[in-house]
């Protein structure tokens, strides 16, 4: 049974421009369609990548089932239950169950706390342990679990540490209220290459003991192509592709997607690179025009595209895309 | 072979309150006329410095030192500001820095920003210097109209494009990219290398490049030859095939493998344990010994000298002689698992 089932979910801005603004440069008010009637469910221990460019709506997708903003309008059900229709209690609980890690170790660990308490907080904020024993059992083995010995490291504060043991931290924060859903924002983004391998290796490894899920975002399609069982493709607030990411990554159909491979650097001095299939630049969201998103930026465009929105279809079983080309 | 850069044993020195800090210490290399040199390393191990030495950006408390540092047949060390700054800078060796996001002037369109540029170094007229601009504009890809515009009118990447047409607006020789696409989207990432590589066929302008970034993908793409720093030397340096197909240096193998690809999905990744060394430190041995799997005694207690493996080829390690067996085992998981 799926863990996660979002429902046509829609994050909507409205940019309200402040009178003056209005008369003088004629500024109207808008809709930033941010999310849009975005859909799909997340198994029990399976890891989703989500990846697009920037601006695609992939984290505010992820503030929304972390439910730290109220979305528009559209449903994200976890483990069956509305979390939008929660009593307290609940949200409690989910608080519990769902955990962060964040893209900046750097910025994301209080400065002044050691490392105990970094990890420790998390369990003392929602009372978690009966006893301070069972408080410190728990952290130790978590700081373990992360990959720091514990004896080194519980002393320390975050200024100490380099990027890699930073973000070590920000993982065993998140994890030792043994989370049921981890959602990991890139995650990678601001360490060295040569550790980063041992950060993914880490978060694979755990996901499998702990049996969590885990949504992956990133813009980096060669680190999601390496972690993630499947892939979604998010373009300007919506999904374009979603299916298991070998078959994304070696046989994409979305035109978005194709380009988007295609632009993919690979670390090989011999290798020819196609000239991805794509004009113009990303937009933003705001007020989009009737049709397919992608409209203003496809080559394989037709009249179709600009007039009726194209639906997820599915062409082989588990790998879904909205594109006119294939209905 | 004439060079456009020739830089022999360069050291660039800090001073802190903990000590010195030698930032980048060693370094030799030089850029042939319309090549393109990759210089790849991890974040603290002394390319900006590198650069920064170059176009003398670094504080006066820094320490340079160096057996030659020519740009063509200026002596870089010797050459005063003055002349630095009206005769080389721009129309000898031009610098898109780090963040070229945020390097344009908010307050001044983005056209005249560039104009600016040739007016101050040359003696042409405006109207010649703004068909100049018009020109490079269009081999960036962007539209001669857009040069009204204000720098916040622009997103990342054409940002980074028009820093890319200022840079080359006086046709200079060498052109020194910092971290150019980092921060980037991948299509517009993709789409700038490409450009670069266009202009480099299209136009007269076949300047030198040195590119550097923390992105072996990046590099491997663009460069005719590549250096890998770590810890302020340089540990390798070769032409990118060679690099890649003949590694000698632990560090590039182990990098090699660190680097996810698209292209080979299967391949399991491996991490380098550790991290670098602090440069503040007095260390008597290999910068890399601690975190190499293939060290022996003498690589804690002597700095490696660099060597020449195969011709043009330079690597600073004790141990090339086994490379053939390391390259094997550096592939295997359980070689990279070790403490010291």
């Amino acid at each position: 049974m799926a863990i996660l089932e979002i429902n046509n979910l829609k994050q909507y801005f409205y940019i309200n421009p402040p009178w003056l603004s209005r008369l003088v440069s004629k500024k109207k008010p808008g809709i930033i369609k941010a999310v849009d009637d975005v859909s799909f469910s997340l198994a029990k221990g399976e890891i989703l990548g989500v990846a697009g460019e920037s601006g695609c709506g992939k984290s505010t997708t992820c503030l929304a089932i972390a439910k730290l903003r109220e979305p528009t309008s559209g449903t994200i059900h976890y483990k069956g239950k509305d979390i939008a229709g929660m009593t307290p209690a609940e949200i409690r609980n989910y608080r519990k169950e769902v955990q962060l890690i964040f893209q900046d170790p750097y910025e994301s660990l209080n400065p002044r706390f050691r490392v105990f308490d970094l990890v420790a907080e998390p369990l003392r904020a929602l009372a978690v342990c009966d006893s301070n024993k069972e408080l410190t059992q728990r952290v130790t083995a978590t700081i373990a679990m992360a990959g720091l010995n514990p004896k080194d490291y519980i002393k320390k504060h975050p200024h100490e540490m380099s990027g890699g043991e930073r973000q070590r931290v920000g993982i065993a924060q998140a994890l030792v209220l043994e989370p049921e859903l981890v959602i990991a924002d890139e995650p990678l983004s601001m360490l060295d290459v040569s550790i980063r391998a041992g950060i993914l290796d880490l978060i694979r490894d755990l996901s499998r003991r702990m049996n969590f899920s885990c949504i992956y975002v990133s813009h980096d399609l060669s680190i999601l192509s390496n972690i993630s069982e499947r892939l979604m493709i998010m373009y300007l607030g919506k999904v374009v592709e979603i299916g298991h990411t070998r078959d994304i990554i070696t046989r994409p159909m979305h035109p978005y997607a194709q380009a988007l491979i295609a632009a993919v650097p690979i670390p090989d001095p011999a290798y020819e690179r196609p000239i991805p299939n794509i004009r113009g630049e990303v937009s933003q969201p705001i007020d989009p025009p009737p049709g397919c998103r992608f409209q203003t930026r496809c080559l394989k465009v037709t009249d179709i595209c600009r007039t009726r929105e194209p639906s997820m279809t599915e062409l082989e079983p588990g790998h879904s895309v909205a594109c006119h080309l294939y209905t | 072979m004439n060079h456009t850069l020739d830089v022999k044993n360069l050291k660039t020195h800090y001073s802190s309150e903990e000590g010195k800090v030698k930032a980048v210490d060693g370094v030799s290399f030089a850029i042939g006329e319309n090549q393109v040199f990759g210089l790849a390393g991890e974040s603290g191990c002394g390319k900006s410095t590198l650069i920064r030495t170059i176009m003398r950006l670094i504080p006066k408390s820094a320490k340079v030192t160096a057996e030659r540092l020519l740009f063509k047949e200026h002596d870089l060390l010797r050459v005063s500001d003055k002349f630095f700054r009206e005769k080389i800078l721009w129309q000898g060796i031009s610098l898109v820095p780090q963040s070229a996001m945020n390097a344009l002037n908010p307050v001044y369109r983005v056209g005249d920003q560039c104009t600016e540029a040739i007016l101050a170094h040359t003696n042409v007229s405006k109207a010649k210097a703004v068909e100049t601009v018009v020109k490079m504009f269009d081999a960036v890809g962007l539209q001669s109209g857009l040069m009204k515009a204000y720098p916040h009118e622009f997103s990342g990447g054409m940002r980074q494009r028009a820093m890319l047409a200022m840079s080359l607006v006086l046709s200079p020789e060498l052109v020194v990219m910092d971290e150019p696409t980092t921060g980037l989207d991948v299509l517009v990432q993709e789409r700038i290398l490409r450009n670069l590589k266009e202009i480099r066929k299209n136009t007269k302008t076949s300047a030198a490049i040195l590119l550097i970034t923390h992105d072996i993908s990046v590099i491997a793409g663009m460069s005719d030859r590549i250096g890998i720093m770590y810890a302020g030397k340089l540990m390798e340096t070769a032409d990118s095939m060679e690099l890649f197909n003949e590694p000698y240096h632990p560090y590039t193998l182990g990098l090699k493998n660190a680097f996810p690809s698209i292209k080979a999905l299967d391949r399991e990744l491996i991490s380098i344990p550790g991290s670098p060394p602090n440069l503040t430190h007095n260390i008597p041995g290999c910068l890399f010994y601690e975190r190499c799997p293939f060290s022996i005694d003498v690589c804690r207690y002597e700095k490696p000298e660099e060597m020449e493996v195969l011709p043009n080829h330079f690597v600073q390690c004790h141990r090339t002689e086994h490379v053939m067996e390391f390259r094997k085992l550096a592939g295997e998981k359980k070689t990279w698992q070790f403490s010291k």
